[in-house]
């Protein structure tokens, strides 16, 4: 069963992403309609629009926050060929009495694609200040904030070039074993190569390179999602593509001492249709897919290590009606009757310690 | 002699604060909680009664007899009198309460809320108050803000006189006289402040507890001072150790002694009777640390306090350990004659009787 | 265990089902998902409003799995049964066997107590306003109290030492059905009374199916017919049933318990009772009668309420093993005779524990409305006890990982609640490496509601080793107390920290505000630092340069200069506080009497030359004349060349004077 709290947005178009921060207290989202509303849970869990505003000149794809550490930062990337970074600032007081407004005000805008910006994501905070963009002229390019205290300077470290244009990309924040850094996903459908990538820095040729393609997946990717590491000696990666895959990734050091990468794909055909976004939970044990089929699933692994699916949401129907939970057992009539059988209990309902 | 009895009673909140109601000719048998960290938190009035449960060795047991709904975090709770309760909320506000006792069902009422006592000026966001202490009708609040305001009982929604202390928030505070308080910052940071004197007026004196590494930092999140010879101040800390301080020679500590190995939340004398103290610590323990009655001593230290001999302090005192193994935090306890009540997270009171 | 039917929700959104458009979830921290209208667009797409844009309402739907544990008085179940899985924990796995057993107890009494407290705030006047809540615990009770009947039953068969279980059953039998009980009383005190209501026999029936001789035969005499031969003879066999106690020959027992058995019937049949039908009823079902059970069955409520009362008129000394054909058969017998009836749950788990299929049992556990609180407390038991190890092993289930997962998933639940997080510590500590990982991924996440809130967090990281986490907490309060301008706090969390960027990135503004507008930031702070500078340099010189800042106000000139000297030697001046450093040398060099020595009045002169003109330079190149004068701001001085000249002025001046006291000796 679930507790469904509606929330109206005002956003004049589709929402194109629903990011939340670090805490889950505060959600960023970014549509058609060009603007981006930042969202406020408070004491007793409302949440309400504290800030919107016009933060492109063409859709948003994707929003991103930073890690609490550095300060309340998004990033947006959009349609325009740009994506910006925004921080929240406390406005000037009125008067004594007054609270003075945040808002949000712009650090910079990276304006080195081409083309359509499909995908910006900050790096895990061991990284430092660090924000990734995939563009659909399939550069990667990676940049960083040299001075925290300072953002409105962001050099670009890397670029990556590759020949398929980008759909989406994803941060590896594991910090075991890390070899892999990032991954990005293609949605082009021309070529019948592999459409997943893995980057990795390289520390003889000094910069981030791609060092392997997931050939497995040969459809048009429209997300990547890295699970975050709880204790795994292994990397999984989801990938939204014609069906649900599930990437396990591991470091294979062999005789010569070299280290492979082994690559073992799963594919989830339950959705029966094109699967357009993945996400992970914070523990990396349940996954969320999106179907074209107006549905999502919920994905969990069992005591196995197999990922089923364990419920469905669907868009469909009246109004929210739910189907039953699993059942409970019944025992009306006698519960009820049990207060008094507890004086004459064998066992006293207070443990004295000592 | 007989020994110890602990009983313990889970009441389904964390408590964050647990207070005797005083009694002046016989042994309290009624006691208040806050809570903490709840989705609501409550302050609670509990009276202890016989157990109808003859087969357990646990004599008396709390019912909750009435509660009082806190808008939030209860940080701290005195009695201002015998039946008036000050209770600092971390919304930023003091509340006052007022017990009433009756055959059947005691009653428990909030009689009076301040105005928003402490808050950051910049963001005009309401700050935790983190801490209260009241002596004679005065009762004196810090919070996060690093201010203290003074109040009179009678009257909390008229602030007499607000010291911006600290640029960083306070943890806690303690009234050494009328006149005077203390109040102890998150860098171990303790300032003695005249009640009397604006900000641009106090002298300004501080002192600061050490910490075992010197690259580290050791708050101080505990005071308590002599219940008779007020000069007498204990400060317990982050690092589990109770520095001790005579406030006439404010030159270096009196004293000083490793006790806990986590964050000391309470350190109290014995109302009546200083010469034991007890600390309650973050690792889930209460200890008993009682003055050795030797006749020997008693010429030797000439009736200053063991606490103030220094290097000798651990020679003159004997620990006890009255609750240990909780496993979860004790955040507070009170005292009445042979019986200690504490609170902590594991959402349960304990009730130790004949402690001595 | 596979579940092949998975749960569907339907949620109802508009947008969402529009051409196009379908539905698309993310996870919330803190085990929500927040559900919306989506779209996909491809890059190359023309950027324009979809078809559908402004028609419908655009909704975000924040869905939270039900669960139980939201109600406020079951929270005591949870901190107590948090506390005996610790103490369990501890006891490790080579204990006596009474020792789990106790542990068992402690379970079950922590339930006990919680049902206790959930029935008396349900008549409390506040939930009985509350529909939804009077609902909610009543749902709880009823889950509750079938997990603890259900744990009771799990222990006498499968935690005991005695494996006489019959006298334990009946105990278990008669308290989840008490009503029976009731009437029984209440015959007692009506006395010879009773017999002339209705339901007497009926009554007296039942109590002889639940094994309540005692009561029985109590009732029986107060009959008034209790004097008569029938009733006499009835009494006399009652009385003389053999009971099994622990320790005594089984064989001699089973002799006896014959020969009872086979005079009772002999009496029966002799028509001892004719003259009392209903007496001869009772007696037939204590000989074992199957017709008569049979018209029991059909009478009973669940199917399991008068097995164990027929295991004791026909197999007193049944043993675990033999209860599960007995089980069975009973099963099927009362199938047969009450075809329409279905099994409910928990009936169904009753089955499974007598019949041994625990594989199954354990299955169903997991199903409970109980947000897995008796799968995961109960397996962490029967793998510490090491009772069943066999029977898993036999049947290929990994009992270790199963207790692993369940107590990980149970763990990471409660620590992803905002208020039970700390009850899910104690879990995640026994996971180990994965348990680790999740508190490191976990604990951070918390909001942080207070500063004691927070340094709760940070002790709770530090006993476990979890540096990160607890610097992590530091640098996210430095950082929000730096955006709200209460920079003495951001410098104490900094400095807590450790973080050198972040102490770094604060000692510079605070350097930065003093240069621009002489206002010395958090002194309060500053002067309390002492050793822990060393964790930036650009602390040391903050601290440094106010110790010269107090010197100075303290009129101590002496001291100032030394240190004011020791700190332009020293290399770690900032370049944006060149200007600022030698400009507080003017006052000095320019005083009446003389305070700085020709020598080190020629090493300022040098560190201008040296230091402050060729940054001037480097950055004038870099950005052109007028950042120079941005950049190099000192409240004191106009611009840039201003202070170039006033110093090397006042250097030349304060020379030429100092030369001349030094070169004077006393004598001449």
């Amino acid at each position: 069963m679930f507790d469904v709290e509606t929330i109206t947005a005002d956003h004049k178009d589709v929402i194109h992403d629903v990011v939340f921060d670090y805490y889950g207290r505060r959600m960023a989202t970014c549509s058609s309609d060009q603007t981006v509303m930042i969202w406020d849970e408070d004491a007793q869990g409302k949440w309400s629009v504290t800030s919107s505003w016009k933060a492109h000149s063409g859709s948003i794809w994707r929003v991103s926050w930073a890690h609490p550490e550095f300060g309340q930062v998004v990033a947006t990337c959009s349609f325009d060929r740009t994506a910006s970074v925004w921080e929240e600032v406390i406005g000037e007081k009125v008067s004594t009495t007054n609270t003075p407004t945040r808002r949000w005000v712009r650090r910079t805008t990276l304006v080195d694609s081409r083309t359509s910006v499909t995908d910006v994501e900050f790096a895990p905070k061991y990284l430092g200040l660090l924000l990734a963009t995939a563009s659909a002229d399939g550069i990667i390019r990676i940049y960083e904030a040299p001075d925290i205290m300072n953002l409105s300077q962001w050099p670009v470290q890397h670029e990556i070039a590759n020949k398929l244009p980008l759909s989406c990309l994803s941060w590896n924040t594991s910090t075991y074993m890390v070899t892999q850094l990032l991954a990005a996903g293609s949605d082009d459908s021309a070529t019948p190569t592999g459409k997943v990538f893995l980057f990795a820095y390289s520390d003889n040729a000094r910069k981030c390179v791609k060092i392997d393609t997931v050939n497995d997946i040969t459809d048009p990717v429209t997300d990547v999602a890295f699970a975050p590491n709880a204790g795994r000696t292994f990397h999984m990666l989801a990938v939204a593509s014609k069906d649900l895959y599930i990437v396990n990734l591991r470091g294979v050091t062999d005789s010569t001492g070299t280290t492979k990468l082994d690559i073992q794909t799963v594919k989830f055909s339950d959705h029966n249709c094109p699967v357009w976004r993945v996400c992970w939970n914070m523990l990396a044990t349940m996954l969320i897919s999106t179907g074209d089929d107006g549905c999502v699933r919920l994905w969990r692994m069992n005591y196995n290590k197999q990922w089923r699916c364990a419920a469905v949401l669907k868009a469909e129907g009246g109004g929210p009606t739910y189907e039953p939970a699993p059942q409970t057992p019944t025992l009306a009539a006698t519960a009820s009757a049990t207060a008094k059988y507890y004086k004459k209990g064998t066992i006293g309902n207070q443990v004295p310690w000592h | 002699m007989s020994f110890p009895t602990v009983s313990s009673h889970f009441v389904s909140e964390k408590i964050s604060s647990v207070r005797w109601l005083p009694e002046q000719l016989q042994q309290s048998d009624r006691f208040v909680t806050g809570s903490w960290d709840m989705d609501q938190n409550f302050v609670r009035l509990y009276r202890l009664q016989s157990n109808q449960y003859a087969d357990t060795n646990v004599d008396f047991v709390p019912r909750c007899n009435d509660k009082v709904a806190i808008e939030g975090d209860v940080t701290a709770m005195e009695f201002a009198d015998k039946n008036t309760l000050a209770v600092s909320c971390a919304d930023g506000h003091l509340s006052l309460l007022n017990m009433q006792r009756a055959v059947e069902e005691d009653q428990l009422q909030r009689t009076a809320r301040s105005e928003r006592l402490h808050y950051f000026k910049r963001t005009n966001k309401s700050s935790p108050c983190t801490d209260l202490s009241v002596y004679g009708g005065d009762i004196a609040t810090v919070g996060e803000d690093g201010c203290v305001n003074i109040m009179n009982a009678s009257n909390i929604k008229q602030v007499k006189r607000t010291i911006e202390a600290d640029s960083m928030s306070l943890l806690s505070v303690c009234y050494i006289s009328q006149q005077q308080l203390v109040t102890a910052n998150r860098m171990g940071v303790i300032r003695i402040l005249d009640a009397r004197a604006s900000t641009a007026a106090q002298e300004k004196i501080s002192i600061m507890v050490g910490s075992k590494d010197e690259k580290s930092s050791n708050y101080v999140s505990a005071l308590g001072t002599h219940p008779m010879q007020h000069h007498i101040l204990l400060c317990g800390t982050e690092e589990g150790t109770i520095t001790v301080w005579d406030l006439r020679n404010l030159q270096f500590p009196a004293s000083y002694l490793s006790a806990h190995e986590s964050a000391i939340t309470d350190i109290a004398f014995h109302r009546n009777d200083p010469s034991k103290v007890f600390t309650a610590a973050e690792e889930g323990e209460v200890w008993m640390w009682s003055e050795n009655k030797g006749i020997g001593d008693r010429n030797l230290h000439d009736g200053k306090s063991a606490w103030l001999s220094g290097d000798r302090l651990r020679s003159l005192v004997n620990v006890d350990g009255v609750l240990t193994r909780i496993r979860k935090a004790i955040n507070s306890f009170d005292m009445n004659g042979p019986r200690l009540i504490c609170g902590g997270d594991t959402e349960a009171v304990y009730l130790v009787d004949n402690i001595f | 265990m596979n579940d092949n039917t998975v749960s569907t929700f339907e949620l109802g959104d508009a947008l969402a089902t529009r051409f196009g458009n379908t539905l698309t979830g993310v996870f919330v921290p803190g085990s929500k998902i927040a559900l919306s209208a989506y779209r996909h667009v491809k890059w190359n797409s023309r950027d324009v409003p979809s078809e559908t844009a402004g028609q419908d309402p655009v909704l975000i739907y924040l869905a939270q799995e039900t669960t139980l544990f939201d109600e406020p008085v079951l929270r005591s179940l949870l901190a107590e049964s948090n506390i005996t899985f610790a103490t369990l924990q501890e006891l490790g796995q080579r204990a006596p066997r009474a020792e789990y057993l106790r542990i068992s107890h402690m379970y079950r009494s922590v339930v006990r107590a919680s049902l206790e407290r959930l029935e008396h705030a349900k008549k409390s006047p506040e939930v009985q306003m509350d529909e939804e809540r009077q609902q909610r615990i009543s749902e709880t009770v009823i889950v509750f109290y079938a997990a603890e009947c259900l744990w009771h039953l799990f222990e006498i068969l499968y935690m005991q030492q005695s494996q006489l279980i019959v006298p334990q059953l009946l105990d278990w039998a008669r308290f989840y059905a008490p009503q029976i009980e009731d009437r029984a009383t209440d015959f007692l005190l009506m006395a010879e009374e009773a017999s002339e209501n209705d339901d007497y026999w009926n009554v007296l029936k039942s109590l002889v199916m639940v094994g309540a001789l005692d009561v029985t035969r109590a009732i029986l005499r107060q009959n008034r017919k209790a004097s008569q031969p029938a009733f006499k003879a009835a009494e006399l066999i009652l009385a003389s049933m053999p009971v099994y106690k622990e320790g005594f020959p089984l064989k001699k027992f089973n002799s006896q318990w014959e020969h009872w058995h086979v005079d009772a019937e002999r009496k029966i049949r002799a028509n001892t009772f004719g003259s009392e039908p209903e007496l001869e009823q009772i007696l037939q079902l204590v000989t074992g009668s199957n017709e008569h059970w049979d018209a029991g069955i059909k009478e009973s409520n669940e199917w399991y309420e008068f097995l164990p009362g027929y295991l004791l008129y026909t197999k007193p000394t049944c043993k675990p093993f033999e209860l599960k054909i007995a089980a069975a058969n009973w099963l099927n017998r009362w199938t047969l005779l009450r075809p329409n009836s279905q099994l409910n749950n928990m009936s169904r788990m009753i089955s499974q524990l007598m019949e041994h299929d625990l594989r199954l049992f354990i299955y169903d556990t997991q199903r409970i409305n109980d947000t897995n609180w008796l799968t995961t407390h109960m397996i962490d038991l029967i793998y510490h006890s090491g009772e069943l190890k066999g029977y898993f092993e036999q049947n290929n289930i990994d009992l270790p990982a199963l207790r692993h997962s369940m107590i990980y998933e149970y763990g990471s639940y409660l620590m992803s609640t905002r208020s039970l997080w700390q009850l899910g510590i104690d879990y995640l500590d026994c996971c180990k490496q994965e348990g680790k990982a999740a508190m490191e991924l976990l604990l951070p996440r918390i909001s942080l509601r207070s500063d004691r809130h927070a340094l709760k967090l940070m002790s709770v990281a530090r006993k476990r080793g979890l540096i990160d986490v607890e610097q992590e907490i530091c640098k996210v309060l430095s950082r929000q107390s730096f955006d709200d301008e209460r920079y003495g706090n951001a410098l104490e969390w900094g400095i807590r920290s450790k973080d050198v960027l972040l102490v770094t990135g604060i000692a510079d503004f605070i350097l930065k505000n003093y240069s621009q507008t002489g206002n010395m930031l958090c002194p309060d702070v500053i002067v309390h630092i002492k050793s822990r500078m060393f964790i930036s340099p650009r602390l040391v010189f903050l601290s440094k340069y106010f110790e010269f800042y107090e010197l100075y106000r303290n009129r101590d000139f002496l001291a100032a200069v030394e240190l004011l000297v020791n700190l332009l030697n020293s290399k770690i001046t900032p370049d944006y506080f060149w200007p600022s450093l030698l400009i507080d040398t003017v006052p000095l060099l320019e005083s009446k009497d003389p305070k700085i020595f020709s020598n080190e009045t020629v090493a300022i002169l040098h560190h201008l030359e040296t230091e402050l003109v060729p940054i001037i330079e480097r950055n004038t190149d870099k950005l052109g004349n007028k950042n120079a004068e941005t950049v190099f701001k000192d409240y004191r001085a106009e611009n840039i060349d201003e202070i170039l000249n006033i110093l090397r002025l006042a250097c030349a001046r304060n020379l030429a004077r100092s030369l001349v006291i030094e070169n004077t000796s006393p004598e001449s």
